[in-house]
């Protein structure tokens, strides 16, 4: 196809136009390629931060969805312990119990009187907020036999205080009630030192206190509204944040 | 054959420089295009200020996104594309594309004279005095070679509407050349009187 005359005369005149370009042109180049990698490196910073911080948060956010996972596991297992327990043994009057129930013998450790003997924390464990307390009876003379040995289940009745711990933790006062699995033979159970295993769960946090992903929300919440953001509830320091971004 | 070879092989070690983001790279890459591309933006954007703008902003693009060119065509073809689609965005962002419409004129420079006489900063001269619209669609059509159909995706208008505004842009260069034309003869005339 023929082209048109004033195509072909502005196509063959023009098509190898060159201009010389001012030499700031070069400079202002390198200023902007400067610019865009500071920009570039900033950002990268930026995103880097931003998913450390994103990967904490979902830590923590699995973290309690854990824990109270876990403990509601626990609780499961538990019930039908204690349901056993009841069956086989007569539940111990709590009366006859507050009787004889001693105070603590030694200031530092807590102590738990089920019979005339003390009976001493021999280990705690914490395990998923709770303390596991395994208490073992003074063994009156002798060893104790396997026969002797008499498991004791205690589970936690607030208006009972009879496990009584150190002065400072003394918000933490756990009643018990003990359901005695016990043998037929009383008379022999007194003669005869036997080792009582005691687990007490002792919730450590408050159960009315919201879960952190809750206690995120209501700080999102209130950085929506306006209001003051507690950051340490949010579980990230942005003072921190700034003060490393500032640095670089 | 053997100068093809050099070119290409120079052509390729400038590519594999403007990956590493070597400044030496970029520097060649810039002297060797720089005027031709200039070249091209004033064709579009007619202010030399703002050509050189759309330069810097071309070559900007053409360092950062070397990664997109896959060695298909020569690398100066890739480069005048990104310069003419940068100088597109300019028009557009500076909403210089309006479609302006001219009254038709039915003359016939002598084309045999002009493209003796005429010299490229003339003809650019004339190319200026067109509205933005026309002068883009005439350099994407007479000059780049563009189809009407690449044209309407470029600019987002329609194919007829990128005929008309060639069409209207042939008319308008015709009559810039006859006015040409005409001075041009009375001046000689003048010259043969005063002689």
């Amino acid at each position: 196809m023929e082209k048109h005359p004033i195509d072909d005369l502005f196509s063959r005149k023009l098509s190898g136009l060159n201009r010389e370009p001012s030499g700031k042109v070069w400079e202002r180049l390198q200023k902007e390629k400067q610019i865009e990698t500071r920009w570039t490196a900033g950002r990268i910073r930026w995103m880097v931060a931003a998913a450390v911080a994103l990967f904490l948060i979902a830590g923590n956010v699995l973290k309690d969805f854990w824990k109270t996972t876990e403990s509601n596991q626990i609780g499961q297992v538990v019930t039908p312990n204690r349901k056993v327990d009841q069956s086989v043994a007569p539940i111990i009057d709590s009366a006859s119990l507050l009787k004889s129930a001693q105070p603590p013998q030694l200031p530092d450790a807590r102590t738990i009187a089920v019979t005339e003997n003390p009976v001493k924390i021999v280990s705690t464990k914490v395990r998923n907020g709770f303390d596991e307390q395994h208490f073992i009876e003074q063994p009156a003379s002798s060893e104790p036999t396997e026969l002797d040995k008499i498991p004791v289940a205690v589970e936690p009745v607030p208006a009972m205080a009879v496990v009584q711990q150190d002065p400072t933790t003394a918000s933490n006062l756990v009643g018990v009630e003990l359901k005695n699995v016990v043998n037929e033979n009383k008379e022999e159970r007194k003669e005869t030192a036997r080792v009582v295993i005691v687990h007490v769960s002792v919730e450590k946090e408050d159960a009315s206190k919201p879960s952190r992903f809750k206690r995120m929300l209501k700080q999102l919440q209130n950085a929506k509204d306006g209001e003051k953001v507690d950051w340490e509830e949010m579980g990230i320091s942005p003072k921190k944040i700034f003060a490393h971004a500032g640095n670089e | 054959m053997p100068k093809i070879l050099q070119l290409f092989n120079q052509e390729t070690q400038l590519v594999k420089g403007l990956l590493r983001n070597e400044e030496r790279a970029q520097r060649q890459v810039y002297e060797k295009y720089a005027s031709k591309m200039l070249g091209v933006c004033m064709r579009y954007v007619v202010d030399t200020m703002a050509a050189e703008d759309v330069l810097m902003e071309g070559f900007m693009r053409v360092f950062g996104k070397i990664e997109q060119y896959k060695g298909e065509g020569s690398l100066e073809g890739w480069i005048r594309r990104i310069m003419v689609n940068e100088a597109l965005g300019y028009l557009r962002l500076s909403k210089k594309m309006e479609v302006v419409d001219l009254e038709e004129v039915q003359m016939h420079p002598n084309y045999l004279m002009a493209d003796q006489q005429l010299e490229e900063e003339e003809l650019l001269k004339m190319i200026g005095k067109l509205p933005d619209g026309y002068r883009t669609v005439f350099n994407l059509y007479a000059i780049e070679g563009y189809s009407h159909n690449e044209i309407s995706g470029m600019l987002g208008i329609s194919e007829s509407t990128s005929k008309s505004q060639l069409h209207r842009a042939r008319t308008a260069l015709q009559r810039l050349l006859s006015e040409w034309y005409e001075t041009f003869q009375s001046n000689q005339d003048y010259g043969k009187a005063s002689d």
